[in-house]
């Protein structure tokens, strides 16, 4: 598949999401971003890549933390950096994990829905709207430092869409959430992006098929090029053929491996015991997406943390852009 | 919750403006800060240092009501102005009056003898200072009559130590033996008897530090009615070999009030070094453009460090520059006003000599035009009359010719004092009142030194440092800086958020407790109302003062804070910078003998400004450079904060 570039010709749809024209972001030698044109418009659009591929950078450039060092940037007609008019219609919520340990999940929430200039009262209505969209209410008295990696997600999530963004950032959303928690993210994620609310979402995750359960429309950056732009289903078709690397953390990995070695989807278990991980090749991700909560509820497994391993979304772009198979 | 139908944009709430918002980051901070247990210790230390230094004298003022500590002699406490003395015992023969009759502070009253009767006081005396002195008892008193007698019974006084010149001719004091006023030859171990008006008699004791003797007073009646104006039993003393005697006395009478005081003398001690001061007097200009000399162009008003004691030693270096365009001639005329210093001089102009008083002119000194001597004065005070009322003059004289001279004046205006302490269960409350006692003409300097030790509490930059450090670095570390700059806030306004958010939290301290406590002080501590009035500007300049503190600290820890990701770094590097400019500044000085180099500490420039502001002097330094070197601080930092805050892009860390 070819990089496409998202260019839009009629200016009434460019001032209806974001556009990025011809943007590069370079630290220093180091190129961050090269020569990205793309349209994020309404609903989820997923964005893929392996770590250093970019992601970040381009999430950072649409939000207005940094600034391209050439092309630019407009989102519904305006600029991004430093605008705090467009920030208003922003909701961001950033990879980071360590945030006000101190502050009760609902104070954190509040806090920050405050900074958009909402009261005391009408404050606190949203921060519990959002607080009770993301399935925090009965965790929300608690403080942040008695969460889990989960639960930080959702209140992160929640101080994003508390203050009613127009546009949704997630930086890897997912990230340490549990397979249940995993669900329900994924769901809320696709309900904020529903064409009936209106919002755009731009999330973003090296994991192909936690964002192919969102949405089918993907920008693909790798190497800081955008490598990609359009329907999943496309992409998914080649990767089909292409096996993926998982590793599970499960407290009973040795009969959860029992369990795995019988589906047909996977073509090889093994058990790192250095890690006390799993690593686990697969085949068609979709079905073994599906299959797997079945098993864990039928067999009464529960395990910690379920991740790609990074080297096979590496594998997959050098795949995509012709440069061979996996490792 | 489900998403609202509609679309989620369906908020219509009403949003308020930047002021808003910033105080919402302020008040997060605030709150939380006033939250932390190490917060909450140093602002109760804070809060408990400056209520036990600044409200003890309350509990006083409100039992004794007001001036009492000015008045109460009981409670002003100099020991070397007042000698212990402790009545060991009390009678009075052929009657059964006791002491307690007497009624204190009178300038006249009733021994309540009957004719024939004598009354014995025996009181001990004990050398409370750390050096051997020489303890004067001065008897006597005026009665308009001959009636009276007072008489040192034998054997309580050593005969061999009489005073040079006994005021009563008919006592013959010569060794080991004397005349008593009858005109009869008196033996060693026998009594000393003084009678008549207007009589005194002295006697001498010599007293190691902390040794103690007892001696015996016998007081007869002769007459039928006697009514004293005095009767004295007075006490002085001198701490030198020449008797210089201390000028200072008591009244028997009144101390005889305090005959309960049973005290252990433990002597508290300070380090008896020299206090090296380098200061400059520059004594330039001394003649004007009509090339008149004058004494009062002398702008140089010279500070003796305050709290000059017995033991201590100060040196003092001058330096005079010819600002004049031909030779002068300059010479000093040594402490003519002062009896209770003495000044060492040891310089260039005539080596070394001493002088207790005396005018003592000196050979004058050529010195050529644009050319400067330096020369040391080394002033050993010995006996002071009353803390805070002591000069010490040094008068230097200018001259064309070697032959005409003007006099130019430097002296000192600064309190000295002080003296040893004694320590037991009721001289430490004791202590504690005396030296925190608001006395009327230090009002000024009493609150701004009990409140800001050292130009800026040591407890005010900790709490700057516990309250700011994180702030930023914090947010930087944790890679937090995207949630506020996402947000619909410009950068500044984050940056106005945490300050004042740290501004608030040092402001409740210097701005907001020093006011209320200096209100308290003068509102419940049994002050007038009028001298609330008159002094109400004190709190105008703690206010002022005080915000200079927190917009200084805030915008130094805050922009150290932007700098580094460990707020323990932050801290640290504070603490660093006042220490070691305040080292740096003072060396510098020191060896440059040029005041201006204790600018580079800021808190030398704080003491600078709280001097002028105060008025509680001319500071070492002029206080609009020390306020323009402590704004220049304040603009670096805010600079620093603007540069990694706005105009970086700080989320490509």
């Amino acid at each position: 598949m070819k990089a496409v570039s998202a260019g839009p010709a009629d200016r009434e749809k460019l001032e209806d999401g974001i556009f990025l024209n011809n943007v590069s972001k370079w630290y220093g030698q180091v190129m961050g971003l090269i020569d990205v044109t793309a349209f994020i418009g309404k609903g989820v659009t997923g964005l893929l890549g392996p770590n250093g591929a970019g992601k970040s950078t381009l999430i950072k450039l649409v939000t207005g933390q940094i600034r391209p060092n050439k092309g630019n940037i407009t989102a519904f007609g305006m600029p991004v950096w430093n605008n705090s008019r467009y920030y208003r219609m922003v909701g961001y919520c950033p990879e980071f994990e360590n945030m006000y340990e101190w502050l009760t999940g609902f104070d954190f929430v509040n806090y920050l829905v405050r900074l958009h200039g909402y009261g005391k009262k009408d404050g606190e209505k949203l921060a519990w709207q959002a607080i009770d969209t993301v399935g925090m209410t009965k965790e929300a008295g608690r403080k942040i430092a008695t969460y889990s990696k989960g639960m930080r997600q959702r209140i992160k999530l929640a101080q994003a869409i508390a203050h009613k963004p127009k546009i949704l950032f997630l930086d890897e959303p997912l990230a340490g959430t549990d397979p249940i928690g995993r669900v329900e993210i994924i769901n809320l994620i696709r309900q904020l992006g529903d064409e009936k609310s209106g919002i755009s979402v731009l999330v973003s995750s090296h994991i192909l098929h936690e964002i192919e359960r969102m949405t089918k429309r993907v920008l693909m950056v790798h190497k800081g090029r955008l490598l990609a732009w359009g329907d999943m289903n496309e992409i998914r078709d080649k990767l089909d053929r292409f096996p993926h690397s998982l590793s599970i953390s499960s407290a009973e990995d040795r009969r959860l491996a029992k369990y795995l070695i019988n589906m047909p989807e996977v073509s090889s278990v093994m058990v790192d015991e250095k890690e006390s991980v799993l690593r686990v090749k697969i085949l068609k991700p979709d079905n073994f997406y599906s299959k797997l909560p079945k098993i864990l509820a039928k067999e009464k497994i529960s395990i910690d943390q379920l991740g790609s391993l990074d080297e096979d979304l590496e594998s997959i772009f050098a795949y995509l852009t012709g440069g061979g198979g996996g490792k | 919750m489900p998403i609202e139908k509609g679309g989620y944009r369906a908020w219509k709430g009403k949003t308020r403006g930047l002021t808003h918002r910033i105080f919402s980051i302020a008040n997060c901070e605030l709150r939380y800060r006033l939250k932390r247990p190490a917060i909450i210790v140093v602002l109760a230390i804070l809060g408990l240092y400056t209520v036990t230094t600044g409200l003890i004298p309350i509990l006083g003022n409100l039992i004794g009501g007001e001036n009492m500590f000015v008045n109460d002699p009981n409670l002003y406490f100099n020991p070397y102005q007042v000698p212990d003395i402790v009545v060991t015992g009390v009678s009075i023969s052929n009657t059964s009056d006791t002491l307690e009759h007497i009624e204190p502070g009178l300038e006249l009253f009733e021994l309540g003898l009957e004719p024939g009767q004598t009354a014995v006081y025996q009181l001990e005396i004990t050398n409370a200072g750390t050096r051997s002195g020489s303890f004067k008892l001065m008897l006597g008193g005026n009665s308009g009559t001959n009636a009276w007698i007072i008489r040192l019974l034998e054997g309580s006084i050593p005969l061999d130590k009489r005073s040079e010149n006994p005021p009563d001719a008919a006592v013959d004091y010569n060794g080991t033996r004397t005349r008593q006023s009858d005109g009869k030859r008196q033996l060693p171990g026998d009594s000393t008897e003084i009678n008549g008006d207007n009589k005194y008699g002295n006697l001498v004791l010599d007293l190691d530090s902390g040794s103690s003797k007892t001696i015996s007073i016998k007081v007869s009646l002769v007459e039928d009615t006697v009514t004293f104006d005095t009767l004295a039993l007075s006490l002085s003393v001198s701490n030198n070999n020449d008797n210089d005697w201390f000028v200072g006395e008591e009244d028997i009478a009144t101390q005889f009030k305090t005959k309960v005081r049973l005290d252990l003398f433990t002597k508290i001690t300070w380090p008896a070094t020299s206090l090296k001061s380098f200061m400059k007097v520059e004594l330039t200009g001394v003649k004007d453009s009509s090339g008149t000399w004058s004494g009062d162009r002398i702008k140089n008003i010279y500070h003796a460090p305050p709290e000059v004691r017995w033991e201590d030693t100060v040196e003092f270096t001058f330096r005079i520059t010819n600002a004049d365009d031909q030779t002068v001639y300059v010479k000093r005329l040594h402490d003519p006003d002062s009896d209770y210093y003495r000044i060492q001089l040891d310089d260039e102009f005539g080596g070394s000599n001493t002088t207790y008083g005396d005018s003592n002119e000196e050979e004058p000194k050529e010195i050529k035009s644009d050319e400067s001597e330096t020369f040391t004065v080394i002033v050993n005070p010995y006996i002071e009359f009353k803390p805070g009322k002591s000069y010490l003059q040094l008068i230097f004289m200018a001259s064309e010719n070697e032959g005409s001279f003007d006099q130019d004046i430097i002296q000192s205006s600064q309190k000295g004092g002080g003296g040893g302490m004694n320590l037991n269960f009721t001289s430490v409350p004791y202590m504690v009142i005396s030296y925190t006692q608001p006395v009327d003409d230090w009002t000024a300097e009493y609150f701004f030194n009990t409140f800001y030790t050292g130009g800026i509490n040591i407890w005010v930059i900790l709490l700057a440092v516990l309250g700011g450090s994180g702030l930023i670095a914090d947010d930087r570390a944790n890679k937090t800086l995207p949630l506020y700059y996402s947000k619909a806030i410009p950068k500044y306004g984050y940056l106005a958020g945490k300050f004042l958010g740290l501004a608030a939290l040092i402001g409740l301290v210097t701005v907001v407790w020093s006011n209320l406590w200096v209100a308290i002080i003068m509102l419940v501590g049994g002050f007038s109302w009028q001298f609330f009035t008159s002094h109400a500007w004190i709190m105008g300049a703690f206010t002022l003062y005080g915000l200079i503190i927190t917009f200084f600290m805030s915008a130094l820890v805050l922009g150290a804070s932007s700098l580094a990701k460990n707020r323990y770094v932050v801290g640290a590097s504070v603490f660093a910078l006042f220490l070691i400019t305040a080292i740096m500044g003072g060396i510098i000085s020191a060896v440059t003998r040029e005041y201006n180099y204790l600018m580079l500490s800021p808190s030398a420039n704080f003491i600078f400004i709280g001097t002028a502001l105060f008025d509680l002097g001319t500071p070492e330094v002029d206080w609009g450079y020390a306020l323009m070197t402590l704004g220049g601080i304040f603009i670096f930092f805010i600079g620093v904060l603007y540069w990694q805050l706005v105009k970086r892009e700080v989320s490509i860390e």
